[in-house]
């Protein structure tokens, strides 16, 4: 027969006060330094690509001068003017379908400049990491090689990241496996073990960088 | 210097007062994402985030109002949403300290260990819970949230974290002599 004091809720809720008192969590890390140094980093990240290109060739400011170059040459080539009044004139069938193919490849080559200024400012942005387990699959215990691209510490593509940390992680289980720092080329290659205590099917592998960016990778876990 | 002059001064761009008040609160935040993750690394990454999240969003908080919960709001539904896209249900592996020796020379061995035995029968019933039931107890008995504290933080009304508790403390209660029973 239960004991109904037991189980009355009073009783309950100064258990629960007692066992929250009890627990034992993992040390707390110092997230703070972390969280300035990514805050300050992005900010530096941005301010870097407003002022990455000098103000006279801005992507915006290269795209004026196109346009006023491609306007000096309408108004200044005779050629250019007569086929362009020709494609514009309204009601001239003639001249239209004749002016067409000529004036196309200009609006053509308008679009391909606002993509070529497009691709140049993205071409401003960071490198993303990666990382390549080789093989990919393998028995607990055995070995593999990770190797890692773009692993960089700030968005210079030049600072090598250290203290990337590389776990391993299935079913809610984490084994720390390594911390390492990248080379000057921004890569690493090591070689690590899957962990004994590893189950058979899918994991991961994680590489956690001290911005707390982090890749990861599928990794099976054989027999 | 005070909590709200501090998130008034990182509001405005300053990341250096930001750190203080993230070092003011990071281990209830880690706590919190802990109770949710159960996993430690997973949880780092979580409060990391969180407090990422929570710098860009300080435009949104409300000045005078407290940071804590306004900031585990934040940091549980991180948790929350790296679990679930981990595909992993929530495992309460909670480790629970022996008794202290002030405590053990006060009561009997047989008394410490029948306690021991309803603490661990206790924790193992609770992670039998739902996940909301588990997070409106961990936030009220774990992290010793108050109850406004507690609705800030799962973002429901005061009445609703009163009533969600009393249901979860008889779920547990339920389940207790279930397995007494048993």
């Amino acid at each position: 027969m239960p004991d109904d004091r037991r189980f009355s809720e009073e009783e309950i809720e100064r258990g629960l006060r007692d066992l929250g008192a009890r627990v034992e969590y993992p040390p707390t890390p110092d997230v703070a330094r972390a969280v300035r140094l990514r805050l300050d980093e992005e900010r530096n990240r941005q301010t870097r690509r407003a002022w990455h290109w000098p103000p006279f060739l801005a992507p915006r400011w290269t795209a004026v001068a196109a346009a006023l170059v491609l306007i000096s040459v309408i108004a200044l080539s005779p050629t250019v003017r007569t086929t362009l009044s020709d494609f514009l004139a309204p009601g001239d069938q003639t001249s239209s379908e004749a002016g067409g193919p000529v004036a196309r490849p200009e609006s053509g080559g308008s679009d391909r400049f606002k993509q070529e200024a497009g691709e140049g400012e993205g071409a401003v942005g960071c490198p993303a990491p990666s990382i390549e387990a080789e093989p990919a699959r393998g028995a607990a215990g055995a070995r593999f090689r990770l190797s890692g691209h773009d692993f960089s510490s700030g968005c210079d593509g030049a600072t090598p990241a250290s203290g990337v940390r590389i776990y391993f992680l299935q079913a809610g289980r984490t084994w720390k496996l390594t911390t390492l720092d990248a080379g000057p080329g921004l890569t690493f290659d090591t070689r690590l073990r899957v962990p004994a205590g590893a189950d058979p099917g899918r994991a991961t592998v994680r590489a956690t960088m001290r911005s707390g960016e982090r890749v990861e990778r599928r990794f099976v876990v054989l027999r | 210097m005070e909590e709200a002059k501090l998130a008034e001064r990182a509001r405005d761009g300053d990341t250096a007062a930001y750190e203080r008040l993230v070092r003011m609160h990071q281990a209830v935040a880690f706590r919190a994402a802990y109770l949710v993750t159960g996993d430690a690394p997973e949880a780092e990454d979580a409060t990391q985030e969180a407090f990422v999240k929570a710098y860009r969003a300080l435009d949104r908080f409300r000045p005078g109002a407290s940071f804590r919960p306004w900031l585990l709001a934040i940091v549980t539904n991180e948790a929350r949403n790296r679990r679930r896209s981990a595909g992993r249900r929530a495992n309460l592996t909670l480790q629970v300290a022996a008794e202290g020796q002030a405590v053990s020379a006060a009561v009997s061995p047989e008394a410490a260990l029948v306690a021991a035995e309803r603490r661990e029968e206790l924790l193992s019933i609770l992670g039998e819970l739902s996940e909301g039931d588990r997070l409106v107890i961990s936030c009220r008995y774990f992290l010793g949230l108050s109850e406004q504290e507690t609705a800030t933080t799962l973002g429901c009304a005061r009445g609703t974290v009163k009533s969600r508790l009393s249901r979860a403390i008889a779920r547990l209660r339920q389940m207790m002599r279930k397995e007494e029973d048993a």
